[in-house]
């Protein structure tokens, strides 16, 4: 398991790169431009409290209901957000679940650096320790 | 454990990682075993990888040209190119061969704090998408069938909402 924890895209070639881009298999990236917008974070936060109509998200904002409506679109298509079917009603409903392969990759990032540092403090305790001996050799 | 020792953060509309760690070794050393060959790829890793160095030269313009040796027997080439070398606080490099759309552009700085030294690692990608892409693959890698399982159900998911 060890070994697999170990790399990362630059190490990967190029032509798998253009291939996963040319096909669109990159629902991080859709999470993360859902993501990349401070209304539509406000929309998450306020879901985060509880199911929310579209005028009661739309309250805080100094914007019309289809400009709300346009942002819920992409947080749906994101899977960040659910609706409901009741016809008038149709609250909206945060879906934590989307957000755990963002927390994952992080995660996987850290433990790359993790390990690394790591190994650079184990590396320099054994320099430094090195250095020690020598030094009380020569004396 | 060593999860804890460092810190890091990737904002959500930023395409930058931040990771940070405070060594336990006067900054020159530290600067030192960065630096120069002998040492980098002694502890470069990852885990369970050797490292063979064609090629290092830390100069503004100079590249590190080395190659990992994984467990599996499989090479994989690696080009990091020197932009800035301010000795012994600041390097900045960029991974990836000159050209490549997900090459990306790491800042390191090394502080004197009593006696030891943080490091602070910051990476920007050319784009969102691309640190996704790099962490994304990375974690594909890693996890192995059972992530890339998740990954499956995480697309159908999306197909069906």
């Amino acid at each position: 398991m060890t070994f697999a924890r170990l790399t990362l895209a630059p190490y990967l070639t190029t032509s798998l790169i253009s291939y996963l881009v040319k096909y669109d298999m990159d629902p991080l990236s859709t999470t993360f431009q859902a993501l990349a917008d401070p209304t539509r974070r406000a929309i998450l936060a306020q879901l985060a409290l509880g199911e929310r109509s579209v005028t009661e998200l739309a309250a805080p904002f100094d914007m019309s209901l289809p400009g709300i409506s346009k942002h819920l679109k992409v947080l749906e298509h994101a899977g960040l957000i659910s609706r409901g079917r009741e016809a008038q009603w149709r609250p909206c409903k945060i879906e934590p679940k989307a957000l755990m392969p963002v927390d994952a990759w992080l995660e996987k990032y850290r433990a790359l650096w993790n390990a690394r540092f790591d190994r650079l403090e184990v590396y320099l305790r054994d320099l430094q320790a090195k250095g020690k001996k020598r030094g009380r050799g020569k004396k | 454990m060593a999860a804890a020792r460092s810190e890091s953060r990737a904002p959500a509309d930023e395409p930058i990682i931040e990771i940070t760690r405070l060594l336990d070794a006067p900054r020159a050393l530290v600067w030192m075993v960065w630096t120069d060959p002998k040492h980098a790829g002694e502890w470069w890793g990852p885990d369970g990888f050797s490292v063979t160095t064609h090629a290092m030269n830390v100069v503004p313009g100079g590249v590190w040209d080395y190659v990992m040796h994984g467990p599996d027997g499989r090479d994989y080439d690696n080009l990091i190119t020197f932009h800035e070398v301010v000795k012994p606080e600041r390097l900045v490099y960029s991974h990836g061969e000159p050209g490549d759309p997900n090459q990306f552009h790491v800042t390191v700085t090394f502080t004197e704090e009593a006696g030891k030294t943080r490091v602070r690692m910051h990476s920007v990608f050319p784009s969102v998408a691309a640190r996704d892409f790099v962490a994304r693959e990375f974690g594909a890698v890693e996890g192995g069938r059972q992530h890339l399982d998740n990954l499956a159900a995480y697309l159908a998911r999306q197909q069906h909402a």
